[in-house]
């Protein structure tokens, strides 16, 4: 793989890789990781890159690529491979048992030609505040495994994300898989996204919130909620866990959790809404979520 | 009222079958071998003279042919709105400036080999500008004596008024004098097709430009006039449109593409992304306006006074001319004895505005009917009944002295309409206290028939009958995606007797058809429509007539009915019309064939009532539809299904006005929303489905009774869905779109 540069110095033209397993992709990565662009489904690369693909110098295809295909379930787990598809993930039998949310969130995801294209290792790479899957991803305590061509690390998904665009992952790393542990007992969660219209549009405000009781089924051992397009990354809020830990879902003030959520969050004026808008809708889906979580049981 | 075999009947459109399969070519479609492409360069700054260009890397980069600024294309300047030779209209644009009036200014064109090098070379080109600050807001405009163009801004002031309207409203009582505001957005036409146009030359010393357009005579007269060549080296050839609301009425991109096709001679297709069609073509006028209305305690309304300054962007383009047409429309909807409208139109450093479905038509009726809305409820009335009780009746007069009124079916509409929606029954139904509210809303609205009364209005055809007895219609007329030339085969096929699918009917292409003054004014049915009557009716005489000549008997004696000729006393002896065709060409040595030309001589109002149940989202400020049912007087469906269609259209796009559609600038001018995944149109799922009632009373000088319908459908909508989200939260909200964060606001405001 020596000397790729030096050829496409010299031709001046987008220098083309397809890999046919993870093995060359991070040899190629390990060569020229910082200037390559990875293709996945496309959906943000080529948007990107609308009539300006002479801008892409290596472009690295992941489309024939084996063994980053699949959803599989294990004993403990389910490891997604990041190139399943929005739509798989949407019609996934395993996914929408044990984490339901992430099937919905999918689901909410674009047009269908979106969702069947979309990956979830390029929503989570591309690290958008606006990334339907992420929220989930932060709630359900999500893991990503991460491959060089030295090492395979895994990491979790809270720290992950730095900003907008921006994650820890290294130009010689291949994202690969997303790996879920399964939920305990008497978990339960939420999803609600908030768009300019129901379908094809891009996020406003969301949150993803899982909810964790004790046998009981009314102790409250961990609530989890993550909320996307407030911050530059899914934003998850740990002051609230600590907040009502140990007290009963059934004597919870939803309105109080509201109120401090709205609280808790700085969003940013765009041109999908205004802070003073996101905060309050944050405030009202909280609620929102905890009736629903509550009607769950 | 007659039964008829062809008018009124759900006929297939004529070219449905290729747009539905991708077989249909249009413009952006079209190679020749030998072509180059376009694109052009917008202005990155709202305001400033260009300092300097440098397109020399553009120029070295493989592929590029040529760039094109200022510096060497034609200076004189052009108004897009100029439709016809001798129209007095403000000339302020340019093909390509040295000066940016706002982020979207065309300053340089490239030309290259290859559609793929055309962003590359835009990039290249490195432009500096002396920026200056730009006036974004319309009301800055009029505060200062700052004008875009070396003239007065506001550039351009309206008034039209009847009655006394100053000393009715010292006779009122505050109480019931009623004020309300409103302000509306810059909108994209959002058009699937973007703007494109294809120019080439011919020998000797011509050019040919294909353009998707509305009005290709027009467009060959601009493009003469910016070339220096006379009307007949311009051969002018309309393109199938995919979608133009307005948008590709006005005609900025044609000179150029010829031009440089012209100064190359080599084919030139120069074509438009999204984000340059939302910042450079045109886009429905902003404007704020305000209504004044007083009322006697009986709830008629005495007076009315609306004032409304129209933001025309960084050009005039039609500044003036949409502020005439949005006040002839304040007189023909309610009977208001003294009445006035007062307009000032101003430049500002944002895109330019322009034709756009309604032609200021759906901004002055959100504003007026809003208004109505909030006089009845605050005299305790039922919207519905305030305004039975004031709207105008059939045949009256306009008090400003334009067109008669016509069969002017208002009341009927609005009726029919309440009683479609069960209006009465939701209006007393409790009101929601929780999460969720539902509101309703009604709007009335009226729009014109063509141009007569403010301008010259006539089209003329040609029309043979071939030896098989198949039919050639050729027209300069634009089909526009709404079955114009599907309703005018019925029409001429109605009154021949012959199935509309014999009638083959020809677009425009100014080297072979008649001239017509294009597809603006809603003249489509009304005036075009009504050649094809009178041309068909001229057709079939003459068929007659040469029949009998060829049967050795009078006209009087031949019958024609469903593609068969006879004679009277012989029914059993049948001609097909080809058979009868071919032996008037041997018998009487004569092609069957006429000319006509036919000019408008009234311009009734056509009319409708929309109502919309919304459901409020306290929580997010999301609306979602429950029922919406659209009433409309069109005189005479020719084509149910086509009338229904562009209902339905319409209402997608006032639902849009409405709720969600805003190009949006901060304030450096700088648009913010400049593709679809942030500009936001109503899609499919948001739809409601939209129940339709036709009012067809006909009456008027339309063919068959028909009137029009392309414009109006959206013109009610945007005023029935405020009206109903200001009815579920009992807010008032006066700046549109009506966002989920406007929303939110408006309802804490009124919580505090």
């Amino acid at each position: 793989m020596k000397g790729l540069k030096k050829e496409k110095q010299k031709q001046n033209k987008t220098k083309y890789f397809s890999p046919g397993n993870v093995k060359e992709a991070v040899e190629i990565l390990a060569e020229i990781g910082e200037e390559v662009e990875v293709l996945a489904g496309g959906t943000d690369l080529l948007v990107r890159y609308y009539e300006r693909l002479y801008d892409i110098d290596y472009l690295l295809d992941l489309r024939l690529l084996e063994g980053l295909e699949g959803i599989k379930l294990y004993d403990d787990r389910i490891e997604i491979g990041a190139r399943a598809t929005h739509s798989q993930l949407e019609k996934s039998e395993y996914i929408n048992k044990y984490f339901p949310i992430i099937g919905q969130a999918a689901a909410n995801v674009g047009s269908p030609q979106i969702r069947n294209r979309g990956t979830i290792g390029g929503n989570i790479v591309n690290a958008s505040p606006a990334g339907d899957l992420l929220p989930g991803m932060l709630a359900y305590e999500a893991k990503f495994k991460l491959v060089s061509a030295k090492e395979e690390i895994i990491v979790s998904a809270e720290d992950f994300f730095v900003e907008p665009g921006k994650t820890i992952l290294k130009p010689n790393q291949l994202l690969t898989k997303v790996i879920l542990p399964k939920p305990e007992e008497n978990t339960y969660s939420s999803w609600i996204k908030i768009g300019m219209r129901k379908t094809v549009a891009i996020t406003t405000i969301s949150l993803a919130l899982v909810l964790k009781l004790k046998r009981d089924n009314n102790t409250i051992k961990e609530l989890r909620t993550c909320l996307g397009s407030v911050a530059p990354t899914p934003l998850l809020i740990r002051e609230l866990n600590r907040e009502i830990k140990g007290e009963k879902i059934d004597q919870l003030d939803f309105n109080r959790l509201g109120e401090l959520v709205a609280d808790i969050i700085s969003p940013i004026d765009d041109v999908r809404a205004t802070k003073e808008y996101r905060k309050e809708v944050a405030r009202n889906i909280m609620i929102e979520s905890l009736e629903k979580v509550a009607k769950l049981r | 009222m007659k039964d008829y075999k062809y008018v009124g009947k759900n006929i297939k459109f004529k070219d449905v079958e290729e747009r539905v399969t991708g077989r249909l070519k249009y413009a952006g479609d079209l190679n020749h071998s030998d072509m180059l492409y376009s694109r052009v360069l917008l202005s990155e700054v709202a305001r400033g003279r260009i300092k300097s260009i440098d397109s020399s890397k553009a120029e070295e980069l493989p592929g590029v042919v040529k760039v094109y600024t200022y510096e060497n294309t034609p200076q004189n300047t052009f108004n897009s709105y100029n439709w016809y030779r001798g129209q007095e209209v403000s000339k302020d644009e340019v093909l390509l400036t040295p000066y940016a009036r706002f982020v979207g200014d065309r300053v340089a064109a490239v030309v290259a080999r290859d559609k793929k090098t055309l962003q590359q070379a835009l990039d290249l080109i490195e432009v500096e500008y002396e920026e200056e600050e730009p006036i974004i807001d319309p009301r800055e405009g009029l505060a200062s004596d700052d004008s875009l163009h070396g003239e007065e801004n506001p550039f351009a002031k309206q008034e039209l008024s009847c009655g006394d309207v100053e000393g009715n409203f010292a006779e009122i009582p505050d109480e019931l004098i009623f004020e309300d505001e409103l302000e509306t957005p810059k909108i994209h036409h959002a058009t699937m097709e973007n703007h494109v146009c294809f120019a080439y030359p011919k020998e000797p010393d011509r050019i040919a430009i294909v353009s998707p357009c509305q009005l290709l005579f027009s467009v060959r007269m601009m493009v003469a006039n910016m070339l220096d060549l006379r009307f007949n080296q311009v051969h002018a050839i309309k393109a199938p449109v995919g979608g133009s609301f307005g948008a590709k009425q006005e005609i900025f991109l044609e000179p150029l593409c010829a031009f440089m096709a012209r100064d190359l001679d080599r084919p030139v297709k120069l074509e438009f992304k999204r984000r340059d069609s939302i910042l450079a073509t045109r886009t429905r006028s902003k404007i704020i306006g305000k209504v004044k209305t007083a009322v006697d305690k009986e709830g008629k309304i005495r007076a009315r006074d609306i004032d409304v300054l129209v933001d025309a962007g960084g050009y005039t383009s039609n500044g003036n001319i949409v502020s005439i047409a949005m006040a002839k429309k304040v007189f023909r909807l309610y009977r208001i004895e003294n009445q006035r409208y007062r307009g000032k139109s101003v430049h500002t450093n944002t895109p330019i505005g322009g034709a756009c479905r309604g032609y200021g038509s759906p901004q002055i009726h959100t504003l007026t009917e809003i208004n109505i809305d909030r006089v009845a409820k605050r005299l305790d009335m039922d919207p519905v009944d305030f305004r039975l009780k004031n709207l105008i009746q059939p045949y009256d007069k306009d008090p400003t002295g334009g067109p008669n009124l016509g069969n002017a079916q208002i009341i009927a509409a609005l009726k029919e309409g309440a009683e479609k929606f069960d209006w009465y029954n939701k209006r007393n139904r409790k009101e929601d206290k929780g999460r969720y509210r539902r509101g309703i809303g009604v709007a009335c609205c009226t729009h014109g028939n063509g141009y007569y009364g403010a301008y010259h209005d006539f089209t003329g055809m040609t029309l043979r009958m071939y030896a098989d007895g198949s039919l050639l219609l050729n027209t300069g007329l634009h089909e526009l995606g709404n079955a114009t030339l599907t309703a005018i085969a019925q029409i001429a096929g109605e009154v021949l007797e012959i199935d509309p699918g014999e009638i083959t009917v020809l677009e425009a292409d100014t080297d072979l058809s008649p001239y017509d003054i294009g597809a603006h004014a809603s003249r489509g049915t009304y005036v075009c429509g009504m050649c094809a009557f009178k041309i068909a009716e001229k057709l079939k005489e003459q068929f007659l007539r040469e029949s009998a000549k060829v049967l050795n008997t009078t006209a009087d004696q031949v019958e024609m009915e469903q593609g068969e000729v006879w004679l009277k006393d012989a029914p059993q002896k049948r001609l097909s019309y080809g058979e009868m065709a071919a032996r008037v060409q041997v018998e009487n040595q004569r092609e069957l064939f006429t000319t006509y030309s036919y000019q408008a001589q009234t311009n009734p109002g056509s009319y409708g009532a929309h109502f919309a149940e919304v459901e409020v989202d306290t929580f997010t400020g999301l609306v979602k539809f429950k029922d919406y049912v659209a009433a409309h007087d069109v005189g005479k469906a020719i084509n149910p299904s086509s009338v229904e269609g562009q209902i339905h259209g319409g209402v997608q796009m006032g639902i849009g006005m409405a709720l969600c559609e805003e190009i949006t600038f901060n304030d450096k001018g700088q648009p913010l929303n400049t593709n679809f995944s942030s500009y936001h149109l109503v899609n499919a799922p948001e739809m409601p489905k939209v129940r339709v009632s036709l009012i067809e009373e006909g009456g008027d000088e339309g063919p068959y009774g028909a009137k029009s319908i392309g414009e109006i459908a959206t013109v009610p909508v945007t005023a029935a869905v405020v009206n109903a989200v200001n009815d579920a939260l009992d807010i008032k909200l006066n700046v549109l779109p009506m966002t989920p964060a406007r929303i939110l606001e408006a309802l804490n405001e009124k919580e505090e």
